[in-house]
């Protein structure tokens, strides 16, 4: 059980391509069926990917965390709940038909977007002192959150739809760093372990 | 050999011009890249927001200084004031073009129909005024925009300049009432008993004529009035109160009420006369025959204006039926209310009475506007701002987050509800057929497109525009033609 928390953080890569084919996936719904609403209905999925990726990533460096660096952590944690929470609010649940003034589940999509980015950068800025992450994967991924940062501010067009993507390779890139990481120290351990053995011999 | 660390100090700087270049980019803009975009979607983000009703109110020749609001205390509008103390109120409205569907182009489009290029009368027999002709092709109206965004659009009218063949002003919307029978509306044929009706209609001044002739079909489209339900005012109200029903079950909505009271001829029913004259016992002065006043005696203009005023009323009486209706469904809870005039009317100030383009006095130009929010925003608040009538629709867009369309030149005045300033406007102007209008915060100046015959007048000592300076204040007049007219113009006036 332990290993596979460990390991969920590789989820990000999934969680963080999605995010990627935003653009490309509101394009074709409004291609297909005349509104963007068919993909942002399939969203989710994205954003929920990210958050148990990015739970894996905390658990990885559980115990070394500093005060900052669990700050990010929850505040995307908190950034990403609130996206989910609105995308299944406004294109599931319909709560935004019915209270169309406050428009809470719009609200909760866009305002947790720039959550989401903010602790995605205080994340990424902090993580590295802990040394769990690889550096060489934080670093586009702060990047990346801020692009984020950006695109999620206001609608830029298609500039902004270039730094949304950018948002979603940095976690993929976060998480394949993990994997690439992983694989490494597998060969490393491996190696070592013949080393010794042929040693021993 | 020493192994060289990755610190986190090495991070923090790498780190830091990454953003530093990523936050550059994106403030720049950062054109030429952007353009290297073109080929990515362009959208990304979700859409919706604070997705309010719409209803928008029009009262045709409303004049300002008919309400209590504005400092009136001798003419009943108890809901219109009642309504204007639940919005944000503006003090120095003005249309950017006048009259009648000069303006509603604009508000329909948040284009300005000021300086009428391109102006194409649409058949002989259509209102001879420069600009006035459909709103053309190539422009996207508000209700067609928020079609787009998934409103169910409904309108009332009994304006009936919208209504006749080509105008199309209906257009984006998917239910709508046209009220027939106002004014001139060819609704139906003069009759006996319609003839003798004229007999006790005051005709006379520059346009008798025309005047006759559009009495002649007033009096044929009512003659069949019973109670004051078949009055045009309390028809489009009661109408728009059933469409409320409609409307409630297919939010969002944006309704278009526009009604053409107190616009002539001032035919209410007597009980709202008895409230502004007695004792009259002429024949009525329903009309004004645009121009000069001197032909009517002050007793018919009198009673003219108080014909006019009583029409007020009853609009401000059939208004309130409406708002009643809204405010017991629920609707004012969550629907913005923008109410706004188009252009005003002279009664023998200044010498003229009607809609006279040679006379740009208050009387004419200012206007009504208030935006009342549903969550209270800038209730009771008051602005000096120069808001107009192509400001409508880039208003109701911004108030829902939507970005104006790239053709709309208005502003969005749904910032002010929030606090905060739209754009600067030190100056405003107007267009009236071969007229322009200008003021500043302490002269206003009308004119031929030409610059011919100005008048200047000093705001700041003579707020009614009584006293032309323009002869001892030439370079005033100099500036306010070229610097503010013919530059909002973007160039010389054309002329026809």
């Amino acid at each position: 059980m332990s290993f596979l928390l460990k390991w969920s953080g590789i989820l990000c890569v999934p969680g963080g391509v999605l995010w990627a084919l935003t653009p490309t996936g509101v394009y074709i719904s409004n291609l297909a069926f005349h509104t963007p609403n068919v993909f942002w209905k399939l969203f989710w999925p994205a954003p929920l990917l990210i958050l148990l990726g990015l739970v894996g990533l905390q658990l990885r460096q559980s115990g070394r965390s500093g005060l900052l660096e669990k700050l990010g952590f929850f505040v995307a944690i908190l950034g990403l709940v609130m996206v989910i929470a609105g995308d299944v609010g406004l294109y599931w649940l319909g709560v935004d038909d019915r209270f169309i003034v406050t428009a809470p589940a719009y609200s909760a999509f866009r305002l947790g977007l720039l959550v989401l980015a903010v602790g995605s950068i205080l994340f990424g800025v902090t993580s590295p002192r802990d040394g769990a992450l690889p550096t060489w994967g934080l670093l586009p991924f702060v990047v990346g959150s801020l692009c984020g940062l950006i695109s999620f501010s206001r609608d830029l067009g298609s500039f902004g739809a270039v730094l949304w993507i950018l948002f979603g390779v940095g976690w993929a890139w976060l998480g394949l760093s993990l994997v690439v990481e992983g694989f490494s120290s597998f060969l490393r351990t491996r190696r070592a372990t013949r080393g010794g053995v042929a040693a021993k011999k | 050999m020493k192994e060289r660390t990755f610190t986190r100090r090495d991070f923090l700087k790498v780190a830091g011009a990454g953003a530093a270049g990523a936050t550059m980019l994106g403030a720049a803009g950062c054109g030429s890249l952007a353009n290297s975009f073109t080929q990515v979607p362009d959208e990304y983000l979700p859409s919706g927001g604070s997705r309010m009703n719409v209803i928008l109110v029009i009262i045709d020749s409303l004049r300002r200084d008919h309400l209590g609001v504005y400092g009136n205390d001798w003419i009943k509008t108890p809901n219109l004031d009642a309504l204007a103390k639940e919005s944000l109120r503006f003090d120095r409205s003005y249309p950017e073009s006048l009259p009648t569907i000069l303006a509603r182009r604009a508000i329909h489009t948040g284009i300005r129909t000021f300086p009428f290029r391109d102006w194409q009368k649409w058949y002989d027999e259509d209102v001879n005024l420069w600009g006035w002709q459909p709103i053309p092709r190539g422009q996207v109206t508000l209700a067609e925009i928020l079609l787009g965004e998934g409103f169910y659009n409904l309108m009332v009218t009994d304006t009936l300049h919208q209504f006749r063949p080509f105008y199309d002003m209906h257009r984006g919307f998917h239910a709508f009432d046209f009220i027939r029978g106002q004014e001139r509306d060819l609704f139906r044929p003069p009759s006996p008993a319609s003839e003798k009706k004229m007999e006790n209609t005051l005709i006379g001044g520059p346009s008798a004529a025309h005047s006759a002739e559009i009495m002649r079909q007033y009096w044929a489209n009512t003659m069949d009035r019973q109670t004051e339900e078949d009055w045009f005012a309390p028809q489009v109200f009661t109408k728009a109160a059933e469409y409320l029903e409609m409307a409630k079950e297919s939010q969002p909505f944006f309704m278009f009420v526009d009604n053409y009271d107190p616009h002539e001829p001032w035919d209410p029913p007597q009980k709202y006369i008895d409230l502004y004259s007695d004792g009259y016992d002429g024949p009525e002065p329903v009309t004004s025959s645009s121009g000069p006043s001197d032909w009517l005696t002050e007793r018919q203009l009198e009673r003219m204006h108080a014909r006019y005023s009583a029409e007020v009323t009853m609009t401000d009486h059939w208004l309130g039926h409406f708002l009643d209706k809204a405010q017991g469904l629920g609707i004012l809870d969550n629907t913005m209310l923008i109410l706004l005039s188009d252009h005003g009317h002279a009664f023998g100030e200044h010498g003229y009475a009607g809609k006279v383009a040679g006379a740009l006095y208050p009387e004419l130009t200012d206007t009504i506007f208030f935006v009342r929010h549903p969550g209270g925003k800038g209730a009771g608040t008051t602005s000096d701002h120069y808001a107009s009538t192509h400001d409508v629709a880039p208003t109701i867009l911004g108030s829902m987050g939507l970005e104006p369309h790239p053709q709309m030149g208005g502003q969005d005045l749904s910032v002010m509800l929030d606090g905060k300033e739209p754009g600067p406007r030190p100056h405003f102007t107007a267009g009236y057929h071969d007229h322009v209008w200008s003021r500043d915060e302490k002269y206003a100046m009308f004119s031929l497109y030409n610059g011919s015959d100005p008048h200047l007048f000093d705001l700041e000592n003579d707020p009614k525009m009584d006293k032309n300076i323009a002869s001892s204040h030439p370079a005033v007049v100099k500036k306010m033609f070229d610097e503010y007219i013919i530059k909002d113009a973007g160039g010389p006036l054309p002329h026809y």
